[in-house]
């Protein structure tokens, strides 16, 4: 832990774990420069928040709205116990991924096939018909593309998940990092390391390259498809990413509900509690449905 | 914090050319590097309002940092995304009189189908200089590609393919105009002398006229975007061409690695004209280097297009007519079967069996119809007969009935529907019995030839001698030769010759066709007047089988023709179907040609039509 003098009024500051912190006296936003270090690098980038809290809040409520049937029925009563904005650390990672790969490739065909039936009288009647087969053919081949706009988060209370679910930022309007850009807001420390990032980062390339690949294979249909990634050109930048963090008390009883918010775009995450009295009786209500459609079947065909 | 950016010249991974303000590489995403001003130890910054001094914080509704004490808002620099503007153009080399006169070249070659005064009628009413917007790109490129091609298909049509090339792409030029249409933009590209390009705001030559350099309507994000799909787009149709083996191919797909991309925006020339004719605004397009390149939209003479779907309704009287010689075939048997002379025929003599008898055939004609370039295509028509033979020696009386006829719909480029047309069932009962005259090679032996002497046929009219008397068609004013009582007295028992009638007792003068969906013109009938004059030339394989070729000319006279909504054709109409000149020809390789089969002398047409797939097997 650090601790510093508030640069306004001198009061005694502690940054845990952060690089802004505000005054309790005199509500002054400080923000630690320090030099440059491996485990504590300097951002390059910001992305910074659109709206304020309010618009948050918004963003929630919509949210919230649009749960499904069985989401506990609380959740439309719950408070916020506490909203605030982050800065979070992460990497923003790009490089040029050079693939090797395998598939079959399906190619269909028509052919005609012949069939026997027996009618009501016990007559055996051959007929055609056109059926639509697949040829699988073995295909390997090479691709090549930039891989770009990989964010893994270096925060310690957002994990890499959480923030994939929030995911995309609009990377065009991000701006080249200043502390007049953070300046009133947490802006969190890095805690892991460049190198603990670059792995992850890496990981989430190979799964851009696979998805690239799904819409490159020819045919009508593939399968067996697999891949060698290897990337070259490697970049990995610092950033600072906005989202906002808030607890949602909706039963006294439970665990306040985490909810993450893209401070950019007003994307929101969560895992919504289910009822389950209402899961219940949905279960029973498809039952009593399948069962009635079995039932008119059966009577049907008699 | 300070931080000085480093000069933003070329992108160490993929060597494309950086711009000012440009955070990461536009092709490859390459952060810029930045070289930040040394700290020596660590220490708190507060941000101060440089209006009161208090301590402020960054406003996210004002995306910058906003004081709360005095509400005032500090600068801080934003995200560079301006809109493009061009930073070279190309110089006319067209001037205003050489657009204007390259109009009216232009509108004088407008073919068959514009006015014949178009050129002198056309009123210039606007000719606007334009520089249109573009960016011109260079790139290398590392493309992989796959894709299904015909090359090496097994069960399937496909089979995959992939691979790797290198690609160049030099001066490829990317519309981003929004007063040209793209496929303007893509007619005039090919023809611009790049090599001329100067800055933007270089000087004009003393007697240019003020031009409007079109603005781009991207900004630089969505300009990038725009220009690496169209880059895409050409290495796509590089790899279709030279890079996936076979001749057929789908399902192409390219990964492009694009490295040391330039963009450049131009401003490139032309003259957009606006000129009226008859009440109607058009539009041309100038090419502002190549004068003889022009192209837009222009009138359309819908008489002369009516003249042309009335030409394929005649061609089709063609196919009627061709049909019908045949019922005046003398000889049994007609089928569409091409003469095979590679098939051995077996004399039957002495067991030989006179032709006598009745005969169901079965013809087909293939006919090449060319409509004035419209319309050029190769049709059958199959016709169905009954024939009554009564051989004496080797000559051989025929009475020919016929039984069905049907013709093909005739596809048009540009309609949904095809043409369709129908002799109605009067007309073909109309025609009645015809006679006509055969010769037989041998009188007691197959294998001989079946020769018809030439027979004429003639449709709606009377006429003697029926082979050269003119045949009767309505003039300018709508009139022509009408038998007595009336040209509505069935032909049966009308009086006169060189005249017209009716022939299947419709009310109306020659003829009836129906045609539908005929572009143009909501036509309903035709009434025509027809000739045609044909000779058989087969081979009797058994006394029960006769298969050979059909020779035929044809002619044909338009009396009247009716629309859609029940009114007869005025002047105008009747005049471009009167006037028309079809030319209906036999396919070269495929002979008219007909096949006959004894039946029973007591089958009926209808019998014939519903045993034709037993009578006349593929």
């Amino acid at each position: 832990m650090s601790t510093f003098a508030c640069g306004h009024c001198g009061a005694s500051l502690a940054f845990a774990g952060v690089r802004t912190e505000t005054c309790p006296y005199c509500a002054s936003p400080n923000f630690v420069e320090r030099p440059p270090a491996r485990e504590q690098p300097d951002p390059h980038f910001v992305v910074t928040f659109v709206g304020d809290a309010a618009v948050a809040r918004r963003a929630l409520d919509r949210w919230i709205g649009s749960r499904t049937l069985f989401a506990d029925s609380a959740l439309r009563r719950s408070r916020v116990e506490d909203i605030r904005g982050i800065y979070v650390p992460a990497y923003l990672y790009s490089a040029v991924a050079h693939t090797h790969y395998d598939a079959q490739i399906g190619e269909n065909y028509t052919e005609t096939e012949t069939y026997t039936v027996t009618d009501e009288d016990g007559n055996r009647e051959t007929r055609t018909r056109t059926v639509t087969r697949t040829e699988y053919r073995p295909l390997a081949g090479y691709h090549v593309s930039y891989v770009t706009d990989v964010i893994a988060s270096a925060s310690q209370g957002l994990a890499n998940e959480e923030l994939g679910r929030i995911e995309p930022f609009d990377l065009k309007q991000m701006r080249r990092f200043d502390h007049a850009l953070v300046s009133g807001w947490i802006a969190e420390e890095f805690s892991w390391s460049s190198d603990e990032c670059q792995r992850a980062c890496r990981s989430e390339a190979v799964d851009q390259v696979g998805m690239k690949l799904r819409r490159f294979m020819p045919g009508d249909s593939y399968s067996d498809l697999s891949w060698r990634t290897s990337v070259a050109w490697e970049a990995l930048d610092p950033i600072m990413i906005p989202v906002w963090v808030l607890a949602l008390r909706y039963r006294d009883t439970k665990d306040p509900l985490r909810v993450v918010i893209n401070g950019q775009t007003g994307k929101v995450a969560g895992k919504v509690p289910l009822s389950a009295w209402k899961v219940t009786i949905g279960i029973i209500v498809l039952a009593a449905l399948i069962a009635a459609i079995a039932y008119l079947i059966y009577t049907r065909s008699r | 914090m300070t931080v000085a950016v480093a000069a933003p010249r070329g992108c160490s991974r993929c060597a494309s050319p950086l711009e000012d303000g440009d955070l990461r590489c536009a092709v490859c995403a390459l952060p810029v590097p930045v070289t930040a001003a040394p700290v020596e130890r660590a220490r708190v910054l507060i941000l101060r309002c440089t209006w009161c001094g208090a301590a402020v914080g960054f406003d996210a509704n004002h995306q910058a940092p906003a004081c709360g004490f005095c509400r005032s808002v500090m600068k801080v620099e934003q995200p560079v995304d301006p809109v493009e503007v061009a930073t070279q153009r190309l110089p006319f080399a067209v001037d205003r009189e050489l657009a204007a006169a390259a109009l009216r070249t232009w509108l004088g070659k407008r073919g068959y189908f514009a006015p014949a005064t178009l050129r002198d009628e056309a009123v210039l009413e606007s000719l606007t200089p334009l520089c249109w917007a573009a960016w011109i790109v260079n790139a290398e490129a590392t493309v992989a590609w796959a894709a299904d091609s015909d090359q090496g298909s097994r069960r399937s049509a496909w089979a995959p393919h992939a691979g790797q090339v290198k690609q160049t792409f030099s001066n490829i030029v990317v519309p981003a105009s929004r007063g040209l249409r793209h496929e303007e933009c893509s007619l005039l590209v090919p023809y611009y002398d790049l090599a001329r390009a100067v800055v933007v705001d270089a000087p004009e030559l003393p007697d240019a006229e003020p031009t409007m350099i079109e603005s781009f309507d991207a900004q630089r994000s969505a300009a990038r975007a725009l220009v690496q799909r169209a880059i895409e787009e050409h290495a796509k149709r590089r790899v279709q061409k030279h890079g996936v083996p076979g001749t057929r191919f789908r399902n192409v797909h390219v990964s492009c690695l694009l490295e040391r991309q330039t963009t450049d925006r131009v401003a490139l020339p032309a003259w957009v004209l606006a000129y009226r004719f008859r009440g109607s605004p058009y539009r041309a397009i100038v090419h502002g280097q190549r004068p003889e390149i022009v192209f837009g939209r222009s009138p359309i003479d819908w008489a002369k297009v009516t003249r042309l779907a009335g030409t394929i309704l005649v061609a089709i009287a063609a196919i009627l007519a061709l049909v019908l010689l045949l019922s005046g075939c003398g000889s049994s048997q007609s089928t569409p079967d091409a003469t095979d002379y590679t098939e051995l025929c077996v004399a039957e003599q002495p067991t030989f069996t006179p032709l006598t008898g009745r005969a169901a055939v079965k013809a087909a004609l293939n006919v090449h119809i060319d409509a004035g370039g419209l319309i050029m295509t190769d049709t059958t028509s199959e016709m169905l007969l009954a024939l009554e033979l009564t051989q004496t020696g080797t000559q051989v009386a025929v009475r020919a009935e016929v039984c069905h006829i049907s013709i093909p719909d005739v596809p048009l480029a540009g309609q949904d529907l095809p043409i369709h047309f129908e002799i109605p069932q009067a007309t073909v009962e109309s025609v009645g019995v015809v006679a006509g005259n055969a010769t037989l090679e041998s009188a007691d032996a197959t294998c001989g030839r079946l020769d018809t002497e030439p027979i004429t046929l003639v449709l709606g009219a009377r006429l003697d001698p029926v082979a050269t008397a003119p045949l009767p068609a309505a003039d300018d004013s709508m009139a022509f030769p009408a038998c007595a009582p009336t040209a509505t007295t069935p032909c049966s028992t009308a009086i006169g010759t060189g005249c017209a009638c009716d022939q299947e007792a419709d009310g109306q003068p020659g003829a009836t066709l129906i045609a539908r969906n005929v572009p143009a013109i909501e036509l309903d009938q035709v009434y025509v007047t027809l000739r045609t004059t044909f000779s058989l030339h087969g081979k009797v394989w058994s006394t029960d089988f006769v298969k050979g070729k059909i020779e035929a000319t044809l002619e044909t006279g338009i009396l009247a023709c009716k629309l859609l909504d029940g009114t007869m054709c005025g002047p105008n109409n009747l005049r471009t179907v009167r006037t028309l000149n079809p030319i209906v020809t036999p396919q070269l390789n495929a002979p008219s040609t007909f096949r006959a089969v004894r039946v029973a002398a007591s089958t009926t047409c209808a019998e014939i039509i519903a045993n034709q797939a037993k009578l006349f097997p593929r």
